[in-house]
């Protein structure tokens, strides 16, 4: 077996080629202890074995980065036969002073100049003999996206494999001896790599190596000392210089670009869409464009996918015990409890796909380096970086989506104290599920200017993101590593469709994955929270009597009937009340066309009971079975109602709602409230149903959830505003806290994700609360002067440099 | 900044996260009962109903306590109407409706 590493720098199409080379016999799984993927391929050529192993794209092997580190662990640890340098044909001069580092590993190199037909296109001429000649290893031309150059690169591989090897050596000059002591010293210590990369390495200061090899460390350390007082240079720079240099005499012996004068049609494009001021109204069109399709018509797809999931609630309810008439198995409540959690997570999935597609079309098409490269002006400013762009847009900026996937997107941003401030102020956007809760309170408490409230809520987000990133960059992450912008802007060009489909459906399934399985555990939780200590005997004991009256009025009205000797036990009432409620369910989710269908297969099901279910107009009696059996249904539904309410007031939820009563009650908030919040930390879309099931009306008045809530729980609209600032601030729920852990790899900066959202939710909200009291604010002023103070604070904020100006003097010509 | 208000504006207008959905039965008795509800369980109390004929409205009121709306079958064809907002309206014709 031939073991190869495949390594590349960013968009030099690695993925594609990658894809070209393995074929469909893939395995991914994660590099150890971090979420960076590892895609192996498996391939038989011509009688050899072949592994290949697609390292992440790193532009250099030099930075901290976690895709360098994860690129130099692998090949330090599973020490491969064979580096594939895949580099980018078009833009040759800068991918190869990746290629000098990788020669220097140590290990035979085959250079693949992948995107010939690019390079062609824009008659850039490149002579491979020459190229071949002076590296001293096999040069390929290929095409991963033609998909040529596949078997010349497997044949390389093989021939390279048999060849003899001499060490590559750039000569370093007056840094040589000093990598010949550190060489000394490590030789014995690692026998699978070269000695001379590792001191080379160790000298650079680079921490991967070091923490590997802690001894040689510290004489490196020293070597570096000696080398700076010597030469008044840095080791790092100076490599670094050479290696540039080296690239350059390459790049200047062996490539002719003919069209550097001649404008691109990459050059025209971006004349437009990079244009000062065309650039940003260029970007809103796009993120309004993209929130048409994905948000508008995602919520139009979802009339259609619907329906599967109701009949896969339907179908869990067939399957579970039935009720009782009154008394429901714990087991059925349980089931429908976690089927409900499921559906709403998946009921998004839809939009998330459209979304998710949109966002890899611009991906590919290459706009995204590009709004990347708009935005970075501004976020620079916030202590963020053009790169976090994605993971923004992803988490909701504008829009609305989803923390989840935006903090995953935040693995390829280089710079670290960035990637941290990103990934801390995403949970601050829209999410997509926050948005009924909004609904919800604007409804019943800002029904006149609920257009105006949402534009408030919906535009805050990424300034309140914004303001995190900037005192968390200035404080807690002051120390953490940065790294200048080098984003390259490469040339557009049309999207495949397998790799946009591919790219959404990974994002989706990331999401239904990740959020699904913590949604469904916490879930369980809750249920059980909610669920005990259960009713006591004394409400049992009424509630039985109460259903027992019921079944009794029912029992009287059928006795007058010809059918009175079938209904005249509780699990006939019981069998025929379920099959009714049953009906119902399913006629909802049914289109009238399929309705008669659905009416036969009913009959066949339930032959007793479908005759008072849908009675003939001939048969009287029947008929007001049917009138009796819909009031019976309603007063069940009553009842069912009830014990709910009564079960959630005593449950250990609801203690803990109380418990927090002494703090929230400075934001306003009461115990329902607490236990919609605690709830909804789930999934987002609970805390609508919890509320609504909290402020339900018993009696049967008019009133929709949010209108009882504003009628009878005492709360004025400045209450609303607290809740809707609180729910802002808070992190969205606890799917996208175990990313955070994930993707800071530590339980610190998760605790610290969802406490200090919470604090500073709790501190705004009463604020707020207790200013707008004293100034007597309604709800909406409220709002608008909190709006205008975080716009006012982000924008004092930019204007503060970051880093500050510690030199003076000069010549003073007065 | 004009710009974005508008895109924001325009982005609060539909941003319901359910389904509406409503079913009608004939009761037989001469009236018909709709029940209405929403994709994600939620509870259609106080949501708008309407019944339509010929484009007038005949019946208007709200959803009670259990989602349901009960009117008098009107002679004619006509059309039950569950509005819950823009982007969430349901309209059942007559011809659907069943004994």
């Amino acid at each position: 077996m031939i073991k190869v590493a495949l390594a590349g720098q960013p968009n030099c199409g690695k993925s594609t080629l990658f894809n070209l080379l393995s074929g469909l016999k893939q395995h991914i799984a994660n590099y150890p202890g971090v979420t960076v993927e590892k895609k192996s391929g498996f391939v038989n050529f011509e009688g050899h074995d072949i592994e290949i192993v697609d390292l992440p794209g790193t532009y250099s092997f030099s930075s901290y980065s976690l895709e360098e580190r994860v690129a130099k662990e692998f090949i330090l640890d599973e020490d491969p036969d064979i580096i594939v340098n895949v580099v980018d044909a078009s833009n040759i001069k800068r991918n190869l002073y990746l290629t000098f580092q990788l020669l220097e590993i140590g290990k035979p190199v085959v250079v693949v100049l992948n995107m010939m037909d690019v390079a062609k296109r824009r008659d850039i001429e490149i002579d491979l003999k020459k190229i071949k000649e002076m590296i001293g290893c096999p040069v390929i031309p290929a095409s991963g996206a033609k998909k040529e150059g596949k078997e010349d690169i497997l044949r390389a591989i093989i021939e390279t494999s048999k060849a003899s090897y001499t060490p590559f050596k750039i000569n370093y000059e007056e840094l040589e001896p000093y990598i010949l002591e550190v060489e000394n010293h490590i030789k014995t210590k690692s026998p699978k790599n070269s000695p001379r990369w590792l001191a080379i390495k160790a000298l650079e200061g680079d921490k991967t190596i070091h923490e590997k090899f802690p001894e040689t460390a510290t004489i490196a350390q020293e070597k570096r000392l000696e080398f700076h007082e010597a030469y008044d240079k840095d080791p790092e720079s100076f490599l670094a210089a050479t290696r540039y240099d080296s690239a350059d005499v390459i790049y200047h012996k062996s490539v002719v670009e003919k069209s550097l004068t001649k404008k691109t049609l990459t050059d025209h494009i971006d004349s437009i869409i990079l244009n000062r001021w065309l650039s940003f109204p260029v970007l809103f069109l796009v993120v309004f464009l993209i929130y048409q399709f994905a948000i508008v018509y995602g919520y139009k797809v979802t009339d259609y996918t619907w329906p599967l999931l109701a009949s896969f609630k339907n179908f869990i309810i067939a399957i579970s015990p039935s009720p009782d008439f009154t008394k429901v198995p714990l087991i059925t409540d349980f089931a429908i409890w976690m089927v409900n959690s499921a559906n709403a997570l998946l009921n998004y999935v839809p939009i998330f796909l459209i979304l998710f597609a949109l966002i890899a079309i611009l991906e590919d098409v290459g706009y995204m380096p590009r709004m990347a490269f708009i935005l970075d002006r501004v976020f620079k400013k916030y202590g963020l970086h053009g790169q976090s762009t994605l993971p923004l847009v992803l988490g909701g900026a504008f829009v609305g989506g989803c923390a989840v996937p935006g903090i995953m997107a935040t693995r390829g941003i280089a710079d670290e104290r960035a990637r941290m401030a990103t990934i801390l102020s995403v949970p601050y956007m829209n999410c997509l599920a926050k948005v009924p809760f909004y609904t919800l309170l604007l409804g019943a408490f800002f029904p006149e200017q609920m257009g105006l409230m949402m534009f408030f809520i919906s535009t805050i987000t990424i300034f309140i993101a914004l303001i995190v990133s900037r005192l968390l960059t200035s404080t807690l992450l002051k120390t953490k590593e940065t790294s200048p912008f080098v984003m390259e802007l490469p040339p557009y060009h049309l999207p495949t469709i397998k790799g946009v489909l591919y790219r959404a459906v990974e994002r989706v399934w990331i999401y239904i994955k990740e959020v699904g399985t913590i949604v469904l555990a916490v879930a369980v939780v809750l249920f059980v929270l909610l669920e005990l200590p259960g009713l006591s005997k004394e409400q049992e004991a009424g509630y039985e009597k109460r259903s027992q009256a019921l079944l009794e009025g029912f029992y009287a009205k059928a006795s007058k009937t010809k059918y009175k000797d079938d209904l005249n036990s509780k699990q006939a009432v019981s069998d025929l009340i379920n099959a009714y409620d049953d009906y119902r369910a399913k006629r909802m989710i049914i289109s009238p066309e399929k309705a008669a269908q659905m009416d036969e297969k009913f009959k066949a099901d339930f032959p007793k009971e479908f005759m008072f279910i849908k009675p003939s107009s001939e048969d009287k009696d029947a008929m007001s079975i049917n009138r009796e059996l819909r009031k019976l249904s309603r007063d069940r539904r009553s009842i069912l109602q009830d014990i709910k309410n009564d079960k959630i007031e005593s449950s250990l939820l609801g203690d803990i709602g109380r418990g927090l009563e002494p703090i929230t009650k400075f934001a306003g908030f009461d115990w329902k409230i607490n236990v919609a919040f605690l709830s909804s930390f789930a999934a987002r879309e609970s805390a609508v149903a919890t509320l609504g099931t909290l402020y339900e009306n018993n009696k049967a008045d008019n009133m929709r959830a949010e209108e009882a809530m504003s009628k009878h729980s005492g709360y004025t609209p400045l209450h609303a505003t607290a809740i809707i600032i609180f729910m802002l601030l808070t992190p969205p729920c606890i799917a996208t806290m175990i990313v955070v852990k994930l993707q800071t790899g530590s339980y610190k900066w998760m605790l610290f994700a969802i406490f200090f959202p919470m604090s500073l939710g709790v501190i705004a909200s009463s604020m707020l609360f207790t200013f707008g009291s004293i100034f007597s604010l309604s709800g909406v002023e409220a709002l608008a002067v909190f709006y205008g103070l975080v716009v006012a604070l982000a924008i004092i904020l930019a204007t503060i440099p970051q880093k500050r100006i510690n030199w003076s003097g000069g010549v003073n010509l007065n | 900044m004009k710009k974005m208000f508008f895109i924001a504006l325009f982005a609060t207008s539909s941003l319901f996260a359910h389904t509406a959905l409503m079913s009608c039965f004939d009761n037989g008795d001469g009236s018909v009962t709709c029940e209405g509800g929403f994709s994600d369980g939620s509870s259609a109390s106080g949501i708008n109903f309407l019944v339509l004929q010929n484009g007038n409205v005949i019946e208007s009121g709200k959803m009670d306590g259990h989602s349901e709306y009960t009117f008098d079958k009107p002679e004619g064809d006509y059309e039950a109407v569950f509005d819950a907002g823009e982007g969430h309206k349901v309209i059942v014709k007559s011809s659907d409706i069943a004994l």
